[in-house]
């Protein structure tokens, strides 16, 4: 993990910067203590320093740049609430998905498509979507929030590393999905047109 | 009457015990989780950081955390907003930092970047409460300092080492330092009644180059330069220098150019 070090000296940091104090003691404690972060502990020091000399000076706060982190944190709310949307795969043991498979009548391929959320959940037919709820024992508004995040690897392919790939460009539609997992052609048309 | 109780910080410390908000902001917060949403917003109005109605910043970071669980979009904004000017104020300002030096080709890019990382923080609080937030209640300016400084570590890194400055091992200062260094005391600058001469002595001292500023911030602290004692934290080994000459070097240079910003000693008074 790349990331630990960093995230180590983060909270290192962190610590000293809500020290009560920062007199030689705390400074001194520090330093012996986390010597390879010598030079940021006393950055941050004279830093803390002085924060505290010009407290009292107020300036005008740029309003607009307040403005757009408040934009940003609703934009991205929604698509992160997605995200942490419940995983309704995660309860369900692999033989319930063959059953599941099995009771769709599709290649497990596309239950894969649902599962990593590579399919764009508007462009799959209700019918199809309550049944694979009911399979899941979901409903269909948690199923539906669950397919609204962004595509991911599934838990079967994930990675390790903090850094691991995306699923690949964005999402597919349910008929693209059906003819990648070689759907026959008439299932696919039923799938697509259940009322055919 | 229905008790409201202020959730304890869950983040510990690394000898295991939990942090703990500051006494003021735990009576000032025992107090505000027992007023309307309308009453609080009223209470952010107030910038006077004096008045008895001053919400602190790290109340507000308690506030906002709290609202984890609402959709009252109003009241969250203007946490939200006032919560961000709070960021920026106790960030650097721009304008103070050194021009076409490493800070300030940072200054901006880190305060966006300090003001993103903390909005990714809050929202990734409120999808799944956990205690990287915790810093910000026990002391506001100080995490939001810590998260500058590592938001910023290793560009500054990089940039620090087209630092030149004079200071070899074995070499005196030169004769128009020495002459300019004179006597200044860093500490009694930053304690001035005046606060536009406080912003300027921080202004220099920020815009020293690093290696000269970290002299005086641990002279600032007290510590010797040098000390036959080995168990003497001294500046010398901080530094991981051979010499305390250098640490001498780097002192009279720093101070020379304080002086020379704040217009001390300077030929063209």
């Amino acid at each position: 993990m790349t990331d630990q070090p960093h995230h180590d000296a983060e909270e290192i940091l962190m610590a000293f910067a809500v020290e009560p104090e920062h007199d030689r003691g705390t400074l001194e404690r520090y330093l012996r203590l986390h010597p390879e972060l010598a030079e940021d502990l006393i950055d941050l020091s004279m830093e803390l320093r002085l924060q505290r000399a010009t407290a009292d000076i107020s300036a005008p706060v740029d309003e607009a740049w307040v403005e757009a982190s408040l934009a940003d944190f609703h934009a991205a709310a929604p698509a992160r609430a997605a995200a942490q949307a419940a995983d309704p795969f995660a309860a369900v043991a692999s033989d319930e998905l063959v059953t599941l498979r099995r009771s769709l009548n599709v290649p497990s391929s596309v239950i894969q498509g649902f599962r990593s959320r590579t399919v764009d959940i508007a462009t799959v037919p209700a019918g199809f979507l309550a049944d694979l709820a009911r399979g899941l024992r979901t409903g269909v508004d948690e199923l539906s929030a669950f397919l609204a995040g962004p595509p991911r690897l599934t838990p079967s392919l994930s990675y390790k590393s903090g850094h691991a790939p995306s699923a690949d460009g964005g999402k597919v539609t349910f008929e693209a999905l059906l003819e990648q997992c070689r759907v026959p052609e008439d299932r696919r048309r039923q799938l697509l047109n259940p009322r055919d | 009457m229905q008790t409201r109780k202020v959730e304890r910080l869950t983040k510990r410390k690394r000898d295991g015990t939990p942090y703990a908000r500051r006494g003021e902001v735990e009576v000032a917060l025992t107090s505000l989780v027992y007023l309307s949403r309308e009453e609080i917003l009223e209470r952010l109005k107030v910038r006077d950081p004096t008045s008895p109605n001053h919400v602190q910043s790290e109340c507000i970071v308690y506030l906002i955390r709290a609202t984890r669980n609402d959709n009252e979009e109003r009241y969250f904004n203007e946490l939200y907003r006032e919560l961000m000017r709070r960021l920026a104020s106790a960030l650097p300002r721009i304008e103070g930092e050194r021009a076409g030096g490493p800070e300030n080709v940072d200054g901006a890019d880190a305060r966006d970047r300090v003001r993103d990382i903390f909005r990714v923080r809050l929202m990734e609080d409120r999808a799944a409460p956990g205690s990287a937030l915790d810093y910000f209640e026990v002391m506001f300016s100080g995490a939001v300092a810590a998260l500058r400084k590592t938001s910023m570590g290793r560009a500054l890194r990089q940039m620090a080492r087209r630092d030149a400055i004079d200071d070899e091992e074995s070499g005196d200062p030169s004769i128009a330092v020495e002459k300019a260094v004179g006597s200044l005391d860093v500490q009694q600058e930053l304690l001035s009644d005046d606060p536009n001469y406080r912003f300027k002595v921080a202004k220099a001292i920020r815009t020293l180059p690093d290696k000269q500023r970290r002299v005086i911030e641990m002279l600032l602290q007290d510590m010797p330069i040098d000390s036959i004692d080995d168990d003497v934290l001294t500046i010398r080994k901080v530094l991981g220098v051979k010499s305390e000459k250098t640490v001498r070097n780097r002192r009279d240079a720093a101070i020379a150019t304080v002086r020379a910003q704040l217009g001390i000693g300077s030929r063209n008074d």
